[in-house]
């Protein structure tokens, strides 16, 4: 469970979109996405690196939708 | 002194007069009415409730009295005020007390932010409280004066009062309402259980009261934490099953099912955490009383 202290609302997070919002909580600072996913899984397999590239994002992506981060600009 | 001290008549006297202050567990209501069924339906359901003196703090002011219009003679019909405004529109007057009833769970829900409020049926044993958080129709209010008449404690059949500070939650028994069949339900389970005249037409179809038992009231300043949530659903036929709910789904739940989650903000957040940490949850289908009743009587023994 979430809470985005900023909108009021309270989110219930998938396993994966939990592990992901807690690493970037607990960095502080931005991650890319390769740094996420080593965060989440450092023995991940080459074939499974791109399904997992892949579902961090749509997880950012979500919670760019949702207000919970944002992607640094540039 | 409690609303049984009070002979009929002074009942009546203070009701059309200036008014009685009954105390619900944390709070006080001034009651005005010079309506039969109101004094009728107090007399019987809240004989063992304490009365405040009339220079005592109420937490709300309500009169119940016929609309100003000739609907006073034809098809009678009352209103429930609030601070002298009428929040709703009036309904026929037998359903005097019923409206009532409805009303105080409008004040409670509408203005007690010192609580987190949740839509939920609320009993207890042991200390440890069973939270029945359901829409209507799904055999919340039977289960609770199932479980009721079976020695749990109520704490109360439509809203539990969560302080968000212990996320403990606070006792407000009044009479349960059933609603078409289960008032025969209840009738033959507990015949011992004093059920106030059936109401019928009503929005929700025919209404019964069923009294608050005397030490549910007595016991109303002794909290109870959370122990238990589950989801009931009535539904005929099947036998007791209780599984497991994932807490995520029952935070959701439960927050879904308060008035006044999102006046909270982050403690509210963290007392439904608390709340959620504390109990194990379920979903609950059933089709007979006395099966689902025996059920969370062995829940309660192995706690």
């Amino acid at each position: 469970m979430v809470l985005n202290a900023r909108s009021g609302s309270t989110h219930l997070l998938e396993p994966l979109a939990a592990e992901v919002l807690r690493a970037l909580a607990e960095a502080d600072a931005g991650m890319s996405i390769p740094d996420i996913v080593a965060c989440l899984r450092d023995d991940a397999a080459a074939e499974e690196a791109l399904e997992w590239l892949s579902a961090v994002e749509s997880v950012l992506t979500e919670f760019q939708r949702l207000g919970l981060a944002e992607p640094e600009q540039p | 002194m409690i609303v049984a001290d009070l002979p009929e008549k002074e009942l009546a006297r203070r009701l059309a007069g200036a008014g009685l202050r009954l105390r619900t567990g944390p709070l006080v209501t001034e009651i005005r009415s010079r309506l039969t069924k109101v004094a009728e339906g107090i007399a019987l359901h809240y004989s063992d409730y304490p009365i405040e003196a009339s220079e005592d703090f109420a937490d709300f002011h309500v009169r119940l009295a016929p609309p100003g219009s000739v609907r006073r003679w034809l098809r009678p019909q009352v209103t429930f005020q609030f601070d002298g405004a009428p929040p709703f529109l009036p309904l026929p007057a037998d359903q005097a007390f019923p409206i009532m009833e409805w009303g105080l769970n409008w004040c409670v829900s509408s203005h007690c932010h010192q609580y987190l409020v949740i839509h939920a049926a609320v009993v207890e044993r042991s200390g440890c409280a069973l939270l029945l958080p359901a829409p209507p129709g799904s055999g919340k209010s039977t289960l609770c004066a199932g479980l009721v008449s079976r020695g749990w404690r109520l704490l109360s059949d439509e809203l539990a009062l969560i302080d968000p500070l212990t996320a403990n939650i606070t006792p407000l028994p009044r009479p349960i309402s059933l609603k078409n069949a289960s008032i025969d339900v209840i009738r033959a389970f507990s015949p011992d259980a004093v059920l106030g005249p059936t109401v019928r037409d009503t929005l929700k179809g025919s209404v019964a009261h069923v009294k608050a038992p005397a030490d549910s009231v007595l016991r109303a300043a002794e909290p109870a934490r959370p122990r238990w949530i589950v989801l009931p659903r009535y539904q005929a036929g099947v036998p007791a099953r209780l599984e497991r709910l994932r807490k995520g789904r029952a935070f959701m739940q439960l927050a879904d099912s308060a008035f006044n989650y999102n006046l909270h903000g982050r403690n509210g957040f963290e007392a439904l955490a608390r709340v959620i940490d504390a109990s194990d949850c379920y979903e609950f289908a059933y089709g007979d009383l006395e099966e689902a009743v025996g059920l969370f009587d062995r829940l309660a023994t192995a706690a």
